[in-house]
């Protein structure tokens, strides 16, 4: 990360406080499990998804499409495990993410994340890995985490891995 | 394979009549009387249940995780991960630097681990009796022995996997020490799913030896129940209270279990029991409290062959190497060498790359080796593990510090995995790192290893060994509870799991535990018969 894009990291944690959205825990009723949160984090996770998996997706637009949705799927009913304070954190990045204001002084411009090109969604991500700011790291890895885990639990993505499990029964 | 070919020692023992109650099913509160409560039922909690209920004492288990067997178990991490481990096997340390697997299932992490099982090291030992004043030197002996047989632990005898084979092959070339593995295994098809519960009960875990044996023996359990407090008095624990889970194991504080014992005895595993007693504000003249936890933070070396290796099939642990793990210069942090088990979930979310670099890796899944290499932490000033802290909803968060003293040792341990990997005959490897790249020469690795930057969140580290934060010791100010297990100031509580352990062990922890609580459980019932 450079100069330029530290001091607009710096400056969307600010706003994110003068905002009121903290960045700690705060305990709170509403959880991810519920729909209304899931807006941001459905719209945040389905951008995402192809810049992490581009190589892996198929090429097939329609087939691919499938895929970033079952892994979206798969993340969000993954997220009502974690510890709640962890599903607040993840809850707040959503919202930054998918507000404009935060968007812009993180990411460096006002264009929705869905209509970045997935290089430009990459770079974003490595913006955050290699950036000085250990929220952005952990954000990195985080998202990193979630989305490749959801994405390779799913026996349908298993072919091009040649990933073969014993079934002792049929399960669904 | 149907259903039916699969006995379920589980199903059997619930239609014959054992009691069990799955807490996530109450509609009111509940309120229970016994002579023991045990909390958590992995290695620990289990065993003394076994032993307690045998002795003719009324035996109540409390356990945060669900009752699920072979017949419920999938061999998908997908379905494994959320419903077996803690945190749906997202436990984080606080700054999030650190993976944390642990198990929360009925047999605990028992359930889902690997199934090695080594006795104590001398060196751990002679640590505690000069740090701790506590000489376990000989007297856990008759103890791993009872429990190597309870356990069916052996030396595995099949040819290890591909996986684990690299180890041995790569000590012979280059003279270093290994061993063959024990493993607590009766019947073992090398299936390669121990960490998603044993799908056809050949895995000796709590879920099918010792918790049997308790319920069989008119023990109770509560599943799907999260102890949440301790209320005490004077020297004295007076009550539990217990509060159901949901389904996706988060505690509902609307319902109440209220549980009435003569003791108490807390088995959540490291991270887990410490959070309990901070919850309960017990008292802690020593502050050593939920500090001083340890995890044997691992980094990994990935390694590709020309040929399969399929690291996902067969026994996950069959091979170690000691050869540096005791190293003779005092400011060199020792590591283990072990294998871990190739499955798509925790290859794919561990690996430190992304985009294109992380689907071209996937691709070779099954030419992929991976290394271990877990550190020895709780034997330098600069190694005194992390502390348990509870949250706003108090629940634990482990903040574990990684210092230059780790880091070191991060990259004495990359450079002989490497090292070990080529003499094994690995065509390129790679330590799982954001800035590391597949190497396809010693020298080239060994170049690029010393120049890596050693940084949290650039090495993925991990944890499958969580140990320490209610430590023993023999003096009241050095510790949490006694060498027997008692708790210090509270008379009628014991802990009896792996968060007595007062360092991390050089070795994967479950004989350990198995043998200390094995011995402390003994003494417990002879003070109770007294008492
Ligand atoms: C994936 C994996 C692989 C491993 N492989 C090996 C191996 O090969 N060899 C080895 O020696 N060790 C291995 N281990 C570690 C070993 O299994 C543990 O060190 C050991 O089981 C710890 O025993 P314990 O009694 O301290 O806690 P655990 O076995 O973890 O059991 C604690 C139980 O208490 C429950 N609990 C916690 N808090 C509460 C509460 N408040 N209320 C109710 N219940 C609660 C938990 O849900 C859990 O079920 C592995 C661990 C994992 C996760
Ligand atoms: S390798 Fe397979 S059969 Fe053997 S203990 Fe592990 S899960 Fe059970």
């Amino acid at each position: 990360m450079n100069r330029r894009q530290f001091i607009k990291t710096g400056l969307a944690l600010g706003t994110a406080a003068a905002l009121g959205v903290t960045l700690y825990p705060v305990v709170t009723a509403e959880s991810s499990t519920e729909p209304a949160a899931q807006g941001p984090a459905r719209t945040v996770l389905l951008a995402l998804v192809p810049a992490l998996l581009f190589g892996a997706l198929p090429k097939d637009t329609h087939a691919a499409q499938q895929q970033i949705a079952a892994t979206v799927d798969a993340a969000l009913a993954f997220l009502p495990y974690l510890p709640q304070r962890q599903q607040h954190d993840l809850q707040q990045l959503f919202v930054m993410l998918d507000t404009e204001l935060l968007r812009l002084a993180l990411a460096g411009h006002l264009t929705p994340l869905a209509d970045l090109p997935v290089a430009a969604r990459l770079a974003l991500l490595h913006g955050w890995r290699d950036s000085f700011i250990a929220l952005l790291n952990q954000a990195y890895s985080g998202l990193r985490e979630l989305l490749y885990g959801s994405y390779y639990g799913n026996p349908e993505h298993w072919a091009p891995i040649a990933y073969q499990p014993l079934e002792f029964r049929s399960y669904e | 394979m149907s259903k039916s070919l699969i006995p379920d020692p589980i199903a059997q023992g619930l239609a014959s009549g054992w009691s069990h109650l799955d807490a996530s099913t109450l509609t009111q509160d509940r309120d229970f009387d016994t002579d023991v409560v045990i909390i958590g039922t992995g290695a620990g909690g289990a065993l003394a249940a076994e032993l307690l209920s045998k002795a003719g004492l009324r035996v109540l288990m409390v356990e945060h995780g669900a009752f699920y067997s072979s017949s419920d178990f999938r061999q998908q991490e997908r379905w494994a991960y959320p419903n077996l481990y803690q945190d749906g096997a997202g436990r984080k340390t606080k700054d999030q630097a650190i993976g944390i697997l642990q198990g929360r299932t009925v047999g605990g992490s028992t359930t889902v681990n690997w199934t090695t099982s080594i006795r104590t090291p001398k060196g751990a030992l002679a640590y505690w009796h000069e740090q701790f004043g506590v000489d376990f030197a000989d007297e856990l002996t008759p103890y791993f022995d009872k429990a190597c047989e309870r356990l069916s632990i052996s030396e595995w005898a099949l040819t290890p996997n591909a996986n684990n084979g690299l180890i041995q092959r790569g000590c012979e070339k280059l003279g270093w020490s290994y061993t063959i593995i024990h493993r607590n295994v009766n019947g073992c098809a090398n299936t390669g799913y121990c960490g998603m519960g044993c799908p056809i009960n050949a895995k000796q875990s709590m879920l099918v030896t010792t918790i049997p044996t308790a319920l069989s023996h008119g023990a109770t359990l509560i599943s799907r129940a999260q102890a949440w407090q301790l209320q005490w008095q004077g020297d004295a624990v007076s009550g539990l209270l217990v509060h159901p889970v949901d389904a996706q194991f988060q505690p509902n504080p609307a319902i109440a279990i209220r549980i009435k014992a003569k003791h108490y005895v807390l088995a959540g595993g490291a991270i887990n029991s410490p959070a309990l007693l901070l919850r309960s504000n017990v008292p802690n003249p020593s502050g050593r409290l939920g500090k001083h936890t340890y995890l044997h933070p691992s980094v990994i070396c990935g390694a590709l062959f020309d040929e399969d290796v399929k690291g996902a099939m067969g026994a996950p642990q069959s091979v170690y190497s000691d050869q540096f793990v005791w190293p003779s210069d005092p400011q060199a942090m020792g590591f283990k060498l072990e294998a871990a088990p190739v499955h798509p979930v925790l290859m794919a979310s561990k690996l430190a790359v992304d985009g294109q670099a992380h689907a071209d890796l996937m691709a070779q899944f099954n030419q992929l080796a991976v290394t271990i290499a877990l550190l020895r932490d709780g034997y330098h000033v600069e190694a005194q593990g992390g502390q348990v802290e509870l949250d706003s909803h108090g629940q634990p968060m482990l903040d574990y510090p990684l210092t230059e003293y780790f880091w070191r040792g991060v990259r004495q341990a990359y450079l002989a995995m490497a090292e070990l990997q080529f003499a094994a005959g690995a065509k390129a490897v790679m330590p799982i790192h954001q800035q590391a790249q597949l190497y396809s020469s010693l020298d080239e690795a060994k170049a690029a290893i010393n120049a890596l930057p050693l940084e949290r969140y650039q090495a993925t580290v991990a944890s499958a060994h969580v140990m320490g934060g209610c430590n023993f010791s023999a003096d009241p100010a050095n510790g949490v509870v006694r060498p027997d297990g008692r708790h210090h100031q509270l008379a009628n509580l014991s802990v009896l799991d792996g968060s007595v352990l007062p360092t991390s062990l050089g070795a994967n922890p479950q004989l350990t535990i198995y043998g200390l609580t094995w011995r402390n459980t003994e003494l417990l019932i002879e003070q109770l018969r007294k008492a």
